[in-house]
């Protein structure tokens, strides 16, 4: 009952600790937060929309939003960010706040146990704060009883009393804008994804904003990269800007070591290659699930705990962790029989497919 | 009359979760604190999960609008404090700390003397609270 979790200050990022709670090993491509990243993340970090590249449609969209709240003096309506890891939620969050010149405060779901740890974290805020509650699909359903009226009326709702003598006592709140982040909408429940006024799905970036984004960093670092060494380091980047980060510092790293320290292309290739990043973006275990499909089950269709048994992992990691993106890539599919490799997976691998 | 027993008996059964959590206090401060918590859970007859997390402010208003009898408040004042103290022991200064801003806003709001010290409580303590009820 000793409410040792409650966080009344700027929280909380565990290492990745977003969708996936799996015991996948730490690798160089995966999208989520690591602890490299963290100081990484807080110089790159943009603090303005004019800085924020790529998701124009988005991006657009909030500058009318919030110059709107700006010009009538109000609060903006509560806002839900949703995608895949290391889109940039949490950054937009820091971003809505500074347009709308506002202080941020920054909890996770998990974070929020309690009913008592929401009560404490919405009865400090200031008028016109933004509250980022990063993973809110993990809340539980208690905690989302409280953050209802909180929401729509800005009042805590609180039971005094027991059985048919019980009443409810409200306690108001300073208006606040809500900036709620997920990357599994489909876990939110109905009533709390209908309090959101404003819902923004992230998508993947291209290679070029991503590359945008290679040249703004390596030019907070101080790093030389030209246009075709940013474009290496995109193309590897699985659409993400989180990982496009952490690849420019590792091949920077190279280019000290092993090279002149400027980065062009074939700089960026090679270090990457080095760090077993190969042209797609896939990293060692990403090839070796291709391999296991493509040449030891000879192309046939496998079973997800065969495949998981093989790589000696468990089967939640292998569909959470590793499958999505040669999903995306089109080089593995989901059958009613199992996993199967694509033609794409055989090409990749320089194999003939039969 | 029946008011009157009522919170004579909720003020009792509040004096007997202080004098576990001293025993507990002995052991382990962090059980200590929880079996103070749940003191003032129960005497607090409202949302406690909820209202234990409120800020000073906000927590001595609820109770002042709930129509909490200042006699229960008085003792609700040094619970907090004894739970701000295991607390501090136990290591969660953050927590004791909101524990002793309530106790500060509450003894305010309803005009109660804060008892100076740090907040322990003694078995004498506990006698004399009983002994007063009786009274």
């Amino acid at each position: 009952m000793v409410q040792d979790g409650i966080q009344l200050e700027g929280v909380m990022f565990e290492a990745g600790s977003s969708s996936s709670r799996s015991s996948a090993p730490m690798r160089a491509v995966t999208p989520e937060l690591t602890e490299d990243d963290l100081a990484l993340d807080r110089s790159l970090r943009p603090k303005h929309l004019d800085d924020y590249l790529g998701q124009t449609r988005v991006k657009e969209s909030l500058a009318i939003l919030i110059q709107a709240a700006r010009q009538r003096g109000e609060c903006m309506d509560h806002v839900l960010f949703s995608g895949p890891p290391g889109l940039g939620k949490t950054t937009l969050a820091t971003v809505v706040a500074n347009e709308l010149g506002a202080n941020i405060r920054t909890t996770s779901g998990p974070a929020i146990a309690r009913p008592g740890d929401l009560a404490a974290i919405l009865s400090n805020l200031d008028e016109g704060d933004v509250l980022f509650i990063d993973e809110i699909h993990r809340l539980n359903r208690q905690v989302e009883e409280v953050l209802y009226p909180a929401l729509e009326d800005y009042v805590l709702d609180i039971i005094v009393g027991k059985g048919p003598a019980a009443r409810s006592i409200r306690l108001d709140l300073p208006r606040f804008t809500l900036v709620g982040a997920t990357t599994r909408t489909g876990l939110l429940t109905g009533p709390l994804r209908d309090r959101f006024g404003i819902v923004f799905r992230l998508d993947y970036y291209t290679p070029e904003e991503l590359a945008d984004i290679v040249k703004r960093s390596a030019g907070i670092l101080d790093v030389a990269v030209d246009e075709e060494g940013a474009l290496e380091i995109a193309r590897r980047s699985r659409g993400t800007p989180r990982l496009a980060n952490r690849l420019l510092k590792r091949v920077r790293d190279w280019a000290q070591v092993r090279g002149t320290g400027d980065i062009d292309e074939d700089t960026a290739a090679r270090a990457l290659s080095f760090f077993e990043v190969d042209a797609l973006g896939l990293d060692a275990l990403d090839n070796k699930i291709l391999e296991l499909l493509c040449v030891s089950f000879g192309g046939r269709p496998v079973g997800l705990s065969t495949l998981a048994s093989a790589l000696s992992e468990d089967p939640d990691t292998v569909e959470d962790v590793y499958e999505p993106y040669l999903i995306q890539q089109g080089l593995i599919m989901r059958t009613p029989k199992g996993r199967q490799a694509t033609g794409r997976a055989f090409e990749h691998l320089g194999i003939k497919h039969e | 009359m029946l008011q009157q027993d009522y919170l004579m008996r909720l003020i009792m059964q509040f004096v007997r979760g202080l004098r576990r959590s001293l025993e507990h206090g002995m052991v382990d401060p962090t059980e200590a604190a929880e079996s103070v918590e749940d003191a003032i859970s129960q005497a607090l007859d409202m949302d406690a999960g909820v209202v234990l997390g409120l800020n000073p402010e906000s927590f001595a208003s609820i109770l002042s609008v709930s129509g909490t009898d200042p006699r229960v408040a008085e003792y609700l004042v040094r619970g907090l404090l004894l739970e701000a103290h295991y607390l501090d022991q136990a290591g969660s200064g953050q927590v004791a700390e909101l524990r002793r801003g309530q106790a500060h806003a509450l003894a305010q709001a309803f005009g109660v003397d804060v008892p100076e010290g740090d907040g322990v409580l003694t078995e004498e303590d506990l006698d004399r609270m009983e002994q007063e009820l009786d009274v």
